[in-house]
């Protein structure tokens, strides 16, 4: 039983709730005050101005699109890492040699930063000469070299991939995890009732995974919204805003036009959206577990 | 699963393992090649899988071709600092959750959880705001302090869960025999907690050095760049030298790839730690 100490507790939390208090706590509220100010271009309040700042976000067009772009490119990033990710951490939890090879290779994306990892596949990618024109020329599968990062519909295919391809570890890893937890009497007991490879994935392991499917999902949204060096570093958003997310877009919104303000709604509209994104989902999720098997 | 034959579906499954695996690492394949090209070879046409010259003495150039060196002390010492406060605070404050009975307990507890959902960029406006007003704005401490503080929360959860662990009668028979309650954590929980304290620096340190966004907003002096910053500012020159900026990547991931494959076993559990409970 814990024991009842005020006085040392309080002060044993003391140094974090000071240091999470000014460097978590305080910016936000100090984004709230300033995404109803006018702000200067020093991120300096000055004046109330009430909801003007929120008004400006809903005729700002570019905004509306970005905001678009980020729910697709997180949908697209989430769902394709997850259906790809079952069968990865599938084959990973079978005996076969070179397993342990397979999963210290599959760490290195992870262990790469997202920028490191954006900025190998812009070289990959990049200019006329890169290594995937090259190769698809000499193949003769095209004739001209393809500007990958220099089209909306190309970019987006390039920045979609990066993100799969950073997502992938932790999320089979996890998966995995979640796959060893099955105790392996419930795989006895389905084979000797004669059921086969698909079968006993579809009724056992499927339902059972479903707890830790829907907490890898949670925090691959969270991550995959926030992922700022992908785009930045591949595209920087263009051309004209049309590969950004919302995390770029407020970027550059605040440190490049000095827009504070409408940058400030924006980071209070994600603020908003993400808080209650994560209360509903850990909210099912705790029902589920209820409910779930144990 | 383990026991099942090896039937057609146990082979697609490898198969396309092998795919991924492949996919995943055939960009950091490819880095170490431009790294080993002379200058000459970054753009020959038709592009070239491998250097026709290994240009091996380029992880050897790099470190004076551009300030690499400075770029990697600037990130040491900004990470082993930010670890070393974000354990400070994250010990008390992880053994108090665990063991000891305060106002306020169950607040502290729902406010550090609620902090890992925050987006980085949604602080970062108002902590930009707050390093301008106290003059730390491209001054490395304010990153030391911003990447502890942001790393505490999940440090504070991952030792609480830890500490529980531990059976409680061992700190009460220290304590019965005239130990303090700080005498008790120093001398009996932490020495028994050496794999938590591990995972969490090396959680705390990954996450320091890997940075990237609040580095680019906070640092402008070339002198105060950390490591990811430097690399990124090779984008910005007339003409990138590719081969001694993916030198420069490779050398960036080494240290994280050795603390990862060390605390393999703690990776998921820490990752998921905060959010499952």
């Amino acid at each position: 039983m814990p024991r009842s100490e005020p006085l040392v507790g309080l002060l044993f939390i003391l140094p974090t709730v000071v240091l999470v208090g000014v460097i978590v706590f305080y910016p936000i509220v100090e984004t709230a005050l300033m995404s109803f100010s006018n702000v200067n271009s020093l991120a300096q309040r000055e004046g109330f101005a009430g909801l003007a700042n929120y008004q400006a976000l809903l005729s700002d067009t570019v905004f509306l699109r970005v905001l678009a772009q980020t729910v697709f490119w997180t949908v697209a990033v989430v769902g394709i890492t997850t259906v790809v990710s079952i069968p990865v951490a599938l084959a990973l939890n079978l005996n076969f040699h070179g397993r342990r090879l397979a999963r210290a290779l599959l760490i290195v994306p992870w262990a790469a930063s997202l920028m490191i990892n954006a900025i190998i596949w812009r070289w990959i990618l990049d200019g006329q000469h890169s290594i995937i024109n090259g190769t698809l020329m000499r193949l003769h599968l095209i004739d001209q070299p393809i500007i990958w990062l220099g089209s909306e519909g190309t970019a987006w295919a390039a920045i979609i991939l990066v993100g799969i391809l950073v997502s992938i570890p932790f999320t089979s890893f996890s998966l995995l995890a979640g796959l060893q937890s099955v105790p392996s009497e419930l795989y006895e007991a389905a084979m000797v009732d004669g059921a086969g490879f698909w079968a006993s994935f579809w009724h056992i392991t499927l339902p059972l995974m479903r707890p830790v499917l829907i907490v890898t999902t949670l925090l691959n949204v969270i991550y995959v919204f926030n992922s700022f060096p992908i785009p930045w570093v591949l595209t920087q958003g263009s051309p004209a805003y049309r590969t950004d997310i919302l995390v770029t877009y407020i970027y550059k919104r605040a440190f490049a036009e000095g827009q504070f303000g409408p940058a400030a709604a924006m980071a209070m509209l994600i603020f908003v959206l993400l808080l209650a994104f994560s209360l509903t989902f850990s909210h099912i999720t705790k029902e589920r577990a209820k409910v779930g098997i144990k | 699963m383990k026991r099942h034959e090896r039937g057609l579906s146990w082979w697609l499954l490898l198969a396309f393992l092998a795919v991924v695996v492949a996919v995943s690492i055939f960009p950091f394949a490819f880095a170490l090649s431009t790294s080993l090209r002379p200058r000459a070879e970054l753009f020959s046409f038709p592009p070239t899988w491998f250097p026709k010259t290994w240009a091996w003495e380029n992880f050897v150039t790099v470190w004076t071709a551009v300030p690499l060196l400075r770029y990697v002390l600037n990130s040491v010492v900004v990470s082993v600092l930010a670890t070393l406060l974000n354990m400070a605070f994250a010990i008390p404050a992880g053994y108090a959750l665990a063991r000891l009975n305060f106002p306020g307990k169950r607040l502290f507890r729902q406010a550090l959880l609620v902090t890992q959902m925050f987006s980085p960029v949604v602080l970062l406006i108002g902590l930009f705001r707050f390093m301008n007003q106290v003059h730390l704005l491209d001054n490395n401490a304010s990153l030391v302090i911003t990447y502890a503080a942001l790393s505490l929360a999940f440090s504070v959860w991952f030792l609480a869960g830890y500490f529980e662990s531990i059976p409680i009668e061992i700190e009460e028979a220290a304590m019965m025999d005239g130990c303090t309650r700080v005498g008790a954590l120093v001398r009996v929980v932490l020495p028994m907690s050496k794999p938590a304290l591990v995972a969490s620096g090396v959680f705390a340190f990954i996450w320091a050095w890997n940075e990237f966004m609040i580095a680019l907003t906070f640092i402008s002096t070339p002198d105060n760049r950390t490591l990811p910053l430097g690399i990124y500012s090779f984008l910005g020159q007339y003409s990138v030298e590719w081969n001694y900026l993916m030198a420069a990547a490779l050398i960036a991931i080494v240290p994280v790839l050795i603390l990862f494959l060390l605390i393999e076993k703690n990776l998921v559990k820490g990752l998921t730690a905060g959010a499952v409970k």
